[in-house]
């Protein structure tokens, strides 16, 4: 070996030391391959709780084990997106899905199985305080489900649909005269019922709600979902009359209309708020993550993971309301008893 | 050895902590006694006194501090130590977290006096002399005025106007952080939210450079300008900005703060940015019309409207004499003044109203 040639290795060798002492690798970081390591039980748990769920060779998404009778909870906007649906646990595959109950107010769908002794979960009672750690699904393969952990980041409470949901037409709020007029009619296209809406209609009220501004618009669609129908009270000229219209999620009406921090945001859920009671936990996830539990360090599951609403943010539907849904729907007699 | 030597400071840390006084005493006094000291009564009570010192000064948080030295944690001991040093803090960090409200957008700050004084990020202050809302997490709200800042480090500071006390958190020594070191960050990620509160989120310091230092702790817009705090509850950084990983999230290090702190405390702006833009002069507008005056200065014939003349009350027939330092006497002296001034620049206007000398105070607006 020449002189140059190893003055360059050895120059090689001490910027990589030099670059490693400043930066620390990507398995020693809190969602790192060896950080997790310290997460087995926790780990064993989101692999006894998680359905994976298929359409074809592609995983779109987890359900989380409510029952040892086989039930799933899935997330039902993603589960409705796809024609079939197959579910993984652990490594035996259901490809016959019963769909027991669809819960839109939570996003909720309670699958069924046809399978015997599914593992038992284990339910967290203790409150989750801000700062505690949380696991939940991150990569998986059909036998193996990998975690990401973070930890409870913010207040328990309702997520409203704050600028989720929109009507399906666009308008312009005329601050002097305090009302808010049609500004391009778009039945056809996204389903206005009633087609006989022009430009420059009034809106008086969305529901019981009157209308003057854009407050008072958001307001009226706050607790609303995506294909809710809601009762428009209009004027033209002298003339009030009353349409019928879906609501729409803010995409699909204004494509280009997402924020700033959506853009940084990546792959987020389509359906990200309008759920009456969430956890929020720091959880990195994306719109395919969800659907799964969410567990605590002694691997008691205290939610299941229903919105990747943002970079920083994600949602999990507390396992006490998971559990009180769960008995409604057991307790409701079927319809064809 | 060294595996030695820190298996023996654990267990003096641990006798220092677990045993009570009176028996630390006992085992730490009576080598001393025996040394025959005459005073023994003020030895007692001045060992009395060092054993509790020591056991003040090496709490129960430093010891648990080994989860830093760990290059990953290795059981749930490890993390349920992360967990409880997180939660020890997080109440009083929470307390002293901001949210601040301009009129281009709302960031975070975190006080770090009981005078009110707050860290924050200079593109979220935007300049200095700026006034805007701060809110706390329970939605109470108070006026500041941003100080200085460092366009080109992203560095501010802003002070809460009213006397205080406010809740406020310690500032870590600037070379207490590593590379590894495990970190918390606060914000209000995406602007105010009263029932959701303060949003925080976990993480390791994973690089380190010169004016950044980088966490994997995800940050969006809103949480700009807060808190980024070591297991001890010290203030370590201030979140600035990121990139499209979200493990890529960088904050302004203290060291920045503290190698300027003089220049950011008299309101300088520093640098050229890109993190604020410096207002250039000939930008600053006051919004009157003039003409000569009789005998000297400049008489007001008009005031436009929304103004920073109409806003200070220059009133129309006034007689400006001087502003800043210079004597006006006719319109083009007062442009060429204009002309060197930069819109939000400070400054002072000498009129003359019915024979009395007022000083009006005023902050240029732009044209």
């Amino acid at each position: 070996m020449d002189l140059s040639k190893a003055c360059f290795l050895l120059a090689c060798f001490l910027w990589s030391s030099l670059s490693q002492a400043q930066q620390l690798e990507g398995a020693f970081r809190t969602n790192g391959k060896e950080t997790r390591q310290a997460f087995r039980v926790p780990q064993e748990a989101i692999q006894k709780s998680s359905g994976v769920l298929y359409e074809g060779r592609r995983h779109y998404g987890f359900a989380s084990l409510i029952d040892q009778r086989g039930y799933f909870f899935a997330k039902l906007s993603e589960y409705q997106k796809r024609e079939t649906t197959y579910l993984v646990h652990k490594t035996t595959i259901y490809k016959e899905l019963e769909e027991v109950a669809e819960i839109p107010e939570w996003d909720l769908i309670l699958l069924k199985v046809n399978g015997q002794d599914l593992p038992q979960v284990t339910w967290s009672s203790e409150n989750t305080e801000m700062g505690k750690w949380v696991v939940s699904n991150g990569a998986t393969s059909k036998r193996r489900r990998r975690i990401r952990v973070g930890i409870i980041s913010a207040k328990t409470r309702p997520v409203y649909m704050k600028g989720e949901v929109v009507l399906p037409f666009s308008w312009n709020e005329d601050k002097e005269k305090e009302s808010v007029f049609v500004a391009d009619n778009l039945d056809e296209k996204l389903d206005v019922i009633h087609s006989d809406l022009k430009e420059g209609d009034q809106l008086l009220r969305v529901g019981e709600v009157i209308i003057k501004d854009t407050e008072s618009l958001e307001e009226a669609l706050l607790t609303k979902v995506s294909g809710d129908s809601m009762t428009l009270g209009m004027k033209r000229g002298a003339r009030e009359f009353e349409i019928e219209v879906l609501l729409k999620p803010r995409k699909e009406v204004y494509p280009r209309s997402g924020t700033r921090n959506d853009a940084m945001s990546g792959r987020i859920s389509e359906r990200r708020s309008g759920f009456p009671l969430v956890l929020q936990h720091s959880i990195p996830m994306t719109n395919r993550s969800v659907g799964g539990p969410l567990c605590d360090l002694d691997g008691k599951c205290v939610g299941m993971n229903i919105s990747a609403f943002s970079r920083s943010e994600s949602y999990a539907i507390p396992a006490e309301k998971l559990l009180e849904i769960f008995n409604d729907i057991l307790k409701e007699p079927k319809k064809d008893e | 050895m060294r595996k030695k030597l820190e298996d023996k400071r654990k267990k003096e840390n641990t006798l220092c902590e677990g045993i009570p006084v009176i028996i630390q005493f006992l085992v730490r006094g009576f080598p001393l006694l025996n040394l025959g000291c005459p005073h023994s009564f003020l030895t007692v009570a001045l060992l009395i006194s060092c054993s509790v010192w020591q056991v003040k000064a090496e709490p129960d948080s430093d010891r648990r501090l080994y989860v830093n030295e760990l290059k990953a944690p290795k059981s749930s001991k490890d993390l349920l130590t992360i967990q409880a040093l997180i939660l020890s803090s997080i109440q009083n960090s929470k307390l002293a977290t901001v949210n601040i409200e301009l009129e281009a957008g709302e960031g975070s700050g975190v006080i770090i006096s009981p005078e009110g004084l707050v860290m924050t990020a200079a593109h979220v202050t935007t300049g200095v002399g700026e006034e805007f809302k701060v809110r706390f997490e329970d939605g109470s709200e108070h006026q500041a005025v941003s100080l200085g800042l460092d366009s080109q480090t992203d560095a501010a500071l802003a002070q809460l106007k009213g006397g205080g006390p406010y809740p406020y958190v310690t500032v870590a020594a600037s070379d207490d952080l590593k590379v590894g070191h495990w970190v918390y960050a606060l914000g209000y990620s995406g602007g105010f939210d009263k029932e959701r509160g303060i949003v925080a989120r976990v993480g390791r310091i994973v690089r380190e450079a010169e004016v950044t230092i980088q966490s994997d702790c995800a940050v969006i817009g809103g949480d700009s300008g807060g808190p980024l705090f070591n297991l001890k509850g010290q203030l370590v950084g201030i979140h600035s900005r990121v990139s499209s990983s979200k493990e890529q999230n960088m904050h302004v290090p203290i060291h920045v703060y503290k190698e300027n702190w003089e220049r950011l405390l008299d309101s300088e702006f520093i640098g050229e940015g890109p993190f604020a833009k410096k207002p250039q002069p000939g930008t600053a507008f006051l919004g009157v019309r003039v003409k000569s005056a009789s005998g000297k200065g400049l008489q007001v014939l008009e005031t436009w409207e929304g103004s920073v003349a109409e806003k200070n009350k220059i009133l129309v027939n006034d007689i400006i004499i001087s502003v800043g330092d210079t004597e006006v006497n006719d319109q083009k002296q007062l442009s060429s003044y204009l002309a060197k001034k930069a819109e939000k620049e400070f400054d002072e206007v000498k009129v003359e109203r019915q024979g009395e000398t007022i000083i009006i105070k005023i902050r240029y607006g732009s044209k």
